[in-house]
């Protein structure tokens, strides 16, 4: 096959080359082997399964004393968690058990909860939450990805039971009516034989070491008032001296100290008090924590608690023990063979202590694998080491980068805020905290998830109108906020006699966009808007070349006597004297003309008329005559104003003319502001 | 010009192709496809609700009250239907912590035996809906002991009775 | 030919062991699938529930008046509806406990219990 000279035969690389091609081929096909291969998500539902029997089957360990008794620095104690009452109660769950595994300040997420209930090497992620029939739900862990194994089961809570001691009960069972005295002992009796006797069914047993106890005795107040001797509400006082417990183990005393940690509330306070003696109003509430009588070892002992109290003035109250002259000598013997009293059973009886109750509940188990990022700002840093910049801009600008930005662990990153055109930054708000109209941000060694907002705001520019006009308004009359593009309209009202004639708008006359308004285009900046008003002819005669323009014809002057308006007025005399017009409307309609005219004519037949033609001259149409002796034949001048007909529309020929008839020295005519107007068509 | 010498390695080449790519093809046929084994796990979790739902409906509030399914059981005679069986049963099995409430279905019915000859039968106490053919369902089951005169007997005694319950999903 | 040229055998050799490879990767795979189905079925194969319920069931009726009548009915039942032969004796008095001796077996798993009262 081979010899030094380095040839190969043909032989062999033939054989050589088919046999690759068919392992080359037969390789590959391997790989679609192993497209079964993916047992860790079946794992997830094997693991949620497993968690979920150990949560509500099992008690947890330690079981005596129970792992929810430890507090936050014994918490290591705890091997593992279980909320099942015990192991004989499967689906019945503690209460207290629950609360404290959901308890979030003792123990941490995922780490506390991973090596005592989950257990395994591979990190897996889980929430684990459980809502009762009040709607309340508790939870740890992550929230839900898209693929997890799940279980879910059905359970009963355990709660507590409690008692209520109130005006009735004192009154009915416990009162001795004959002791009137200030030193009041009050006992309450925990027969632990019976109690764990009775019942053995852990669902439903009282078992003080177990679970908490609550015993609330009110009406304190009322009770010590509404029984005669009626005593006074504001001077009758109740101290609560001391508590004392007491264990009896075949017949025989013992005293246990209560500790401060096991000390009653008093009135509703949500701390336990300090110290006794103490004054009391209304209630006192007694909370006793299973460790308390698990350390008594008292399973098989009765336990009585005395409260003494000290109550003044003298009265029958709250006393189902003898009383004894010295409280503080009770120590070891305590009187019960009174038979009139007895001490308040803490017992089976529904009537005075409220059982425990079992109530429907729903435990949910999700597991995952635990390689999975969280979002919300604040939580645990991701394995994978990015987080995530929510940018967001409001309308009228944008930011960019935008959206879900991935930034990694410790690196830096620079948003920039750019505004629209017409709009300006309003603010950036980062995580909830203010930082003002910045048009970049950058976050540094960025450690955790971050929010950003940019808002905006639309430019408003203003626009002044300018006023008092002359001669007509402005409407609106005061400075108009408006926004960027915005086309505000103007409306202008002439005086009468006026039309509208530029519209000015920061000091450029433009044409009017309607004979009486004006209309912007897109407002950019701020302006101001005038106008000036117009009236088709207007003469006033003040001018002293006056009355220039008119064709005269007879005796006329410029009068500046009495009468005129402003400088002067013209005046007619002596003989017949007219004074005439061509007034153009060409390009008007609604032709209205207004003078002022007066007389003073001393002869019957005289008169000054105030004449119009619509065809330059040939017809004659009378507007106004004042004969000698009409109110106006006054020698002052008086307003007269008329509408003329269509015929004086946009007419070219249009003469106005006033005429003096006259013949007598002293008979004079006054004209004065002669003003035609018209609308523009 | 041709003769045998030369042919060695190929011939040894061919056979060793030829041996790969039949057990590659054997192989292949044979290696199992996996595709049902997801649905044993839904059983697994349907059935595991069904028991937690009926061991919970037969448990008691307290320890003055009577089981609520050895209520329904005794109170409804054979053949009668009961709907309070439904409204808490439905509910237990429906109940989620979060996400409203699940689609599964439900029909209950309980066995008892008859002592004068010795049969079992069974009687029916609610259903959600019927369920269809096609449709694969979960049992899941509870004793109950009940004070209940069963057919066979002519007074109330204490009987032991198995409650059935097939559940599916939607 | 006296004796065949036997020098290229190694290119069979290769070729086997190739296929003993595959053949081995192929049976354990072929394994591993069965891996999951077996985990889910494994619980739902296991009586956990039953026998607890049984167990439940032979308890509480300890103190009934006809225990001969539930004791049929619980037998029968059982191995009519769950295929599963219960057997229990009546609780006797031993040393002031009561005992009870019960036999549950459903063809795949059997438990035995001498239960006692506390």
């Amino acid at each position: 096959m081979t010899d030094e000279n380095g040839n190969l035969s043909i032989d062999f690389l033939a054989g050589f080359t088919i046999f690759m091609l068919a392992f080359i081929w037969v390789v590959s096909m391997i790989p679609g082997l192993m497209i079964g291969l993916q047992s860790y998500t079946i794992d997830y539902d094997a693991v949620a399964y497993r968690t979920g029997v150990i949560l509500v089957e099992d008690p947890g360990w330690p079981f005596s004393p129970p792992w929810e008794s430890f507090n936050d620095a014994q918490k290591f104690n705890v091997t593992r968690f279980g909320l099942a009452l015990s192991k004989d109660t499967p689906n019945i769950l503690s209460e207290d058990k629950v609360n404290r595994f959901f308890c979030a300040t003792a123990f941490i997420y995922p780490n506390d909860y991973r090596s005592r209930v989950i257990f395994g090497d591979y990190p897996y992620g889980f929430n684990i939450s459980l809502i009762d029939d009040g709607g309340k739900i508790k939870s740890v862990g992550d929230v839900l990805p898209e693929g997890y194994g799940y279980i879910r089961r059905t359970v009963k809570i355990k709660g507590t039971s409690n008692a209520t001691i109130n005006q009735s009960y004192i009154q009915n069972h416990s009162f001795t009516k004959s002791d009137n005295a200030t030193t009041h002992v009050f006992s309450i009796l925990i027969d632990n034989p019976k109690l764990l006797g009775d019942i053995t069914d852990p669902a439903y047993q009282i078992d003080p070491a177990r679970e908490q106890i609550t015993i609330n005795i009110t009406d304190l107040r009322s009770t010590i008032t509404n029984y005669p001797p009626i005593i006074n509400n504001t001077t009758s006082t109740v101290t609560l001296r001391n508590i004392k417990v007491f264990k009896q183990d075949g017949g025989v005393y013992s005293n246990v100290p209560l500790p401060a940690t096991d000390f009653p509330y008093i009135d509703g306070s949500s701390s336990r008090v300090t110290a006794m003696p103490v004054s009391v109003t209304d209630n006192i509430t007694l909370r006793f924590s299973p460790q308390f009588f698990d350390r008594l070892k008292a399973q098989s002992s009765k336990i009585y608690i005395a409260l003494g109290f000290t109550v003044s003035p003298e009265s029958t109250f709250l006393n189902n023990t003898q009383a004894l002259p010295d409280f503080n000598t009770l120590d070891g013997q305590l009187t019960f063979n009174n038979p009139n009293t007895t001490p308040f059973y803490y017992d089976y009886n529904p009537a005075n202590v409220t059982q425990p109750h079992l109530r429907d509940a729903v435990v949910e188990v999700a597991v995952w694998s635990g390689a999975v990022t969280s979002y919300g700002g604040g939580g645990p840093t991701p394995i994978n080491g990015t987080h995530t910049i929510y940018a967001s801009a409001g309308s009228g600008g944008t930011i960019s980068p935008i959206g879900s930005v991935s930034v990694s662990d410790g690196a830096n990153q620079l948003f920039t805020i750019t505004n629209n055109t017409g709009y300006h930054n309003t603010d950036v708000v980062v995580d909830g905290v203010s930082n003002g109209s910045v048009t970049s941000y950058t976050f540094s060694n960025v450690t955790q998830d971050h929010t950003i907002v940019a808002s905006f705001a639309i430019n408003t520019y203003v626009i002044t109108p300018t006023t008092p006009l002359v001669n007509g308004a402005i409407n609106p009359n005061t400075p108009q906020t408006v926004n960027y593009g915005d086309t505000p309209t103007f409306t202008f009202t002439p005086s009468p006699g006026y039309h509208l004639d530029t519209v000015f708008v920061n000091g450029t006359p433009l044409p009017p966009t309607t004979p009486t308004t004006y209309t912007f285009p897109a407002v950019t900046t701020n302006k101001t808007i005038s106008a000036t008003f117009a009236p088709v002819f207007f003469d006033d005669f003040d001018a002293v070349a006056s009355p220039a323009g008119w064709t005269t014809t007879g005796t006329y002057n410029r009068f500046t006597g009495t009468p005129h308006f402003g400088a002067a007025s013209i005046q007619l005399r002596d003989e017949p004297s007219w004074l005439e017009r061509t007034i153009s409307t060409t390009g008007y309609s609604s032709i209205t003309v207004s003078f002022d005219m007066g007389s003073q004519t001393n002869a019957a037949g005289h008169y000054l008329s105030a004449q119009w033609s619509s065809d330059g001259g040939v017809t004659w149409t009378l507007l106004k005559q004042i004969n000698d002796g009409d109110p106006e034949d006054d020698d002052n001048l008086h307003p007269f104003s008329y509408s003329l007909l269509a015929s004086a529309d946009n007419n070219a020929n249009f003469v106005l003319r006033f005429s003096l008839e006259a013949d007598t020295p002293g008979d004079k005519g006054y004209v004065d502001n002669v003003l035609i107007g018209g609308n523009p068509i | 010009m041709v003769n045998t010498d030369g042919q060695l390695y190929t011939i040894e080449g061919f056979a060793a192709a030829l041996i790969m790519i039949a057990t590659a093809y054997l192989v292949i046929n044979a290696t199992s496809v996996y595709t049902a084994g997801d649905t044993h796990i839904s059983d697994m979790q349907l059935e595991a609700i069904g028991t937690d739902a009926l061991k919970v409906m037969d448990t008691n509030e307290s320890h003055l009250s009577k089981s609520p399914l050895r209520d329904i059981i005794e109170g409804t005679p054979i053949g009668a239907e009961n709907a309070t069986f439904g409204a808490s049963f439905w509910y237990l099995i429906n109940n989620r912590t979060q996400s409203g409430l699940d689609h599964i279905q439900y029909s209950a019915s309980y066995s008892y035996r008859n002592t004068t000859d010795n049969s079992v039968n069974s009687a029916f106490i609610n259903a959600s809906r019927n369920l269809s053919v096609g449709e694969h369902a979960v049992r899941a089951t509870k004793w109950v002991v009940v004070n209940k005169q069963l057919p066979g007997n002519i007074t109330a005694q204490d009987r032991a009775v198995l409650v059935e319950v097939l559940m599916w999903r939607d | 030919m006296a004796r065949l040229n036997d020098d290229a055998q190694w290119i069979i050799l290769m070729g086997f062991l190739v296929s003993f490879s595959f053949f081995f990767l192929a049976m354990v795979i072929n394994q591993s699938t069965v891996v999951g189905q077996t985990t889910a079925e494994s619980v739902i194969e296991f009586p956990k529930n039953d026998i607890r319920d049984v167990r439940g069931v032979i308890i509480s009726s300890m103190n009934v008046t006809n225990p001969g009548v539930v004791r049929g009915d619980i037998t029968v039942i059982s191995l009519s509806r769950k295929n599963a032969v219960i057997s229990y004796t009546s609780p006797q008095i031993k040393d002031n406990h009561t005992v009870i001796n019960m036999h549950y077996n459903n063809g795949v798993t059997e438990f035995n219990e001498n239960w006692t009262s506390l």
